[in-house]
């Protein structure tokens, strides 16, 4: 071999067991040898095809898929001058390489039916984690799960973590670093959760609330993901933190909402009672102070102010706070908390955005046939009624035309 | 298998076309079943992946159920796993991978083989249609066009499927088929070649000026 051994550099190897040799169709060229004991093996030598396509059609390949670097597109330019092409001609060798090919949208849909029975083997599992302690791997059917979320109310404290069965390590639960304790509200589904500090939090559905075992012990911090309401017991020795990803709520005793899911949704902060300071992520930090029945809003990554208290824009950052009505009538609190009294409320809120409100509260897949319908503005609110009533209010609102098949709506 | 007989009819939303994603939303979906064990969101990364893992796992197995099983178990097992599922950056890669590796197994416990020979693939390109939007619109044209893909060498036009019905980058070509960038590069430009070849259109002036290309197959 090492006579040929610059040769051989200019080849790709496959080294095959003897024995499957004669499955291989295409051998350019075997070399029989001996490695290693008595194994032998044949080497076979694919010697790479006459591979010298001209450097036009090289660029042509990467400009058509989007690999091409700015210089190569510039030497191609200097290549096609030279061409008898017409641009025409260049359009539809693009247009062949977009075309959408007559690929059968409906197949992963026929299959999909298949898969999914195999995934309601394994209904949305809940378990428990609890970490540096004996594993806990108790598996909860659903009806166990309903019986246990109800006495979850009862419980001080509950903890839920999304763990997996199959797993043997005890492996960290993704996202924010890890966190000791999680509690996740799944669509569907809001959760109230109280705290070894005896703070009650809900949280609304497709949200997760996380904080350290040392909760309580000096610090009073925790990490949301989605929305939550929270009551802190006053201690005015520890602040209570609320931390998410684009600002921070610092409270000593009261009763405020966060909302910070990660969708288009304004991330959004409202005080009820008391008062609380929220510092923004954005550039400097910035230190906002709000007072009951306030809000702050942040919207399309930069946080606005309202016209309210107008403030000048700070390093690029413009926010916004607004005051915000309390519902005396009905549940004595501003709307934006009352979803805590299983009420689902929207002011002239985008269809999009209570779309996105409606999938997590009723979990259901909503989709629009018609892209007009996503700015619509709606007003209203739901009192405990279901998808179909939900759905039906909401239409006679706007009128559209929807239909439902299971979890999917679809708005034409 | 581990199938059951299923009565109870789930209705797919029936889509005409597969939306094209971003990496930043195909991670969010992520994101979405590893926290919400969110089923809408799965399933909306099985349709965009289905069909491109299916056709390439036939390309390695070559029969279609037991492709079809291997995409579905694929499937299963990463929801399965799903709280991890946030700890795979490329999921395109991963997913192609994955199929390449199961498929191998498959094989394997057939014969003896414990790599691709890249050669032994082969894939079923789609077929041009015909739309309303489309420059191309004498069907001779179309078909000339068809019958140029179909008749690319077979590692060719796997790699020609690869990158533009799937969308994989070069550089993702290259891991999921264990061969070099630059083999990549030149499958890419003999596709171009001879599409163009079948839409008319002339390079001759190269050609002429390149002592490398020579006017014919090789």
């Amino acid at each position: 071999m090492n006579a040929n051994g610059d040769r051989l550099k200019a080849h790709t190897l496959y080294l095959i067991p003897y024995t499957s040799y004669p499955t291989l169709q295409h051998p350019k060229k075997t070399l029989t040898g001996r490695l290693g004991g008595d194994r032998f093996y044949r080497v076979l030598i694919h010697t790479m095809q006459n591979m010298n396509e001209p450097r036009i059609f090289i660029l042509l390949g990467k400009k058509l898929s989007n690999e091409a670097t700015a210089e190569e597109l510039a030497e191609l330019e200097r290549l096609l001058e030279d061409q008898p092409v017409e641009p025409y001609e260049l359009e539809l060798l693009q247009d062949v390489w977009q075309k959408k090919t007559g690929t059968d949208a409906a197949l992963p849909d026929e299959r999909w039916e298949k898969i999914s029975n195999r995934l309601r083997d394994q209904p949305g599992l809940v378990y428990e984690y609890i970490p540096n302690q004996e594993k806990k791997r108790t598996v909860f059917s659903a009806g166990r799960m309903l019986a246990a979320a109800s006495i979850a109310a009862l419980l001080s404290l509950t903890v839920w973590l999304a763990w997996r069965r199959h797993e043997e390590k005890a492996a960290p639960v993704v996202v924010s670093g890890v966190k000791d304790s999680v509690v996740v509200a799944l669509n569907g589904e809001r959760k109230k959760v109280v705290l070894p500090d005896s703070t009650t939090v809900h949280l609304n559905s497709g949200s997760r609330l996380s904080y350290n075992k040392d909760f309580g012990k000096g610090n009073r911090q925790v990490w949301l993901n989605g929305e939550a309401f929270f009551e802190v017991t006053k201690d005015a020795a520890h602040p209570f933190l609320v931390n998410t990803d684009r600002m921070t709520v610092k409270v000593l005793g009261t009763v405020f909402n966060v909302k910070a899911y990660n969708t288009k949704e304004d991330i959004e902060t409202t005080v009820v009672e008391g008062k609380v300071e929220v510092s923004l992520k954005e550039g400097a930090e910035k230190k906002v102070i709000l007072l009951p029945s306030e809000k702050i809003s942040l919207k399309n990554n930069r946080l606005v102010k309202n016209s309210d208290h107008p403030q000048p824009a700070l390093q690029g950052i413009s926010y916004e706070v607004k005051t915000v009505q309390p519902d005396v009538k009905a549940t004595g609190m501003p709307g934006e908390a009352a979803w805590v009294k299983e009420k689902v409320v929207f002011t002239d809120e985008p269809f999009e955005t209570v779309a996105l409100k409606m999938e997590r509260w009723y979990n259901v897949h909503i989709l629009f046939k018609n892209e007009k319908m996503k700015s619509i503005l709606m007003n209203g609110d739901f009192d405990n009624v279901n998808i179909n009533e939900a759905m039906h209010i909401l239409q006679m609102m706007v009128g559209f035309k929807y239909t439902i098949r299971d979890s999917d709506i679809f708005i034409e | 298998m581990f199938l059951e007989k299923n009565n109870n009819t789930f209705i797919a939303p029936i889509g005409t076309k597969l939306s094209v994603m971003t990496g930043k939303e195909i991670f969010a979906l992520q994101e979405r079943v590893a926290l919400f064990n969110d089923q809408h969101a799965f399933r909306q990364l099985f349709r965009h992946y289905y069909t491109g893992l299916f056709q390439f796992a036939v390309s390695i197995v070559k029969i279609k159920e037991p492709a079809e099983e291997i995409v579905e178990d694929l499937f299963v097992a990463i929801w399965n796993k799903r709280s991890a599922i946030t700890n795979i950056s490329n999921l395109k890669v991963y997913l192609y991978i994955a199929i390449k590796n199961r498929c191998l197994n498959y094989i394997s416990r057939k014969a003896d083989i414990r790599s691709i020979d890249p050669d032994q693939l082969d894939m079923t390109c789609s077929e041009l249609v015909a739309d309303p939007e489309s420059l191309i619109v004498a069907s001779e044209l179309l078909q000339s066009v068809n019958k140029a893909i179909r008749e690319l060498p077979p590692k060719c036009r796997v790699v020609y499927k690869l990158v533009r019905e799937d969308g994989l980058a070069y550089k993702e070509v290259a891991k999921v088929l264990n061969i070099s960038q630059r083999t990549v590069e030149h499958h890419i430009a003999a596709a171009v070649r001879k599409i163009a070849a079948s839409l008319n259109i002339d390079f001759s002036a190269y050609q002429k000026s390149s002592g490398e290309y020579v006017r014919g197959e090789r």
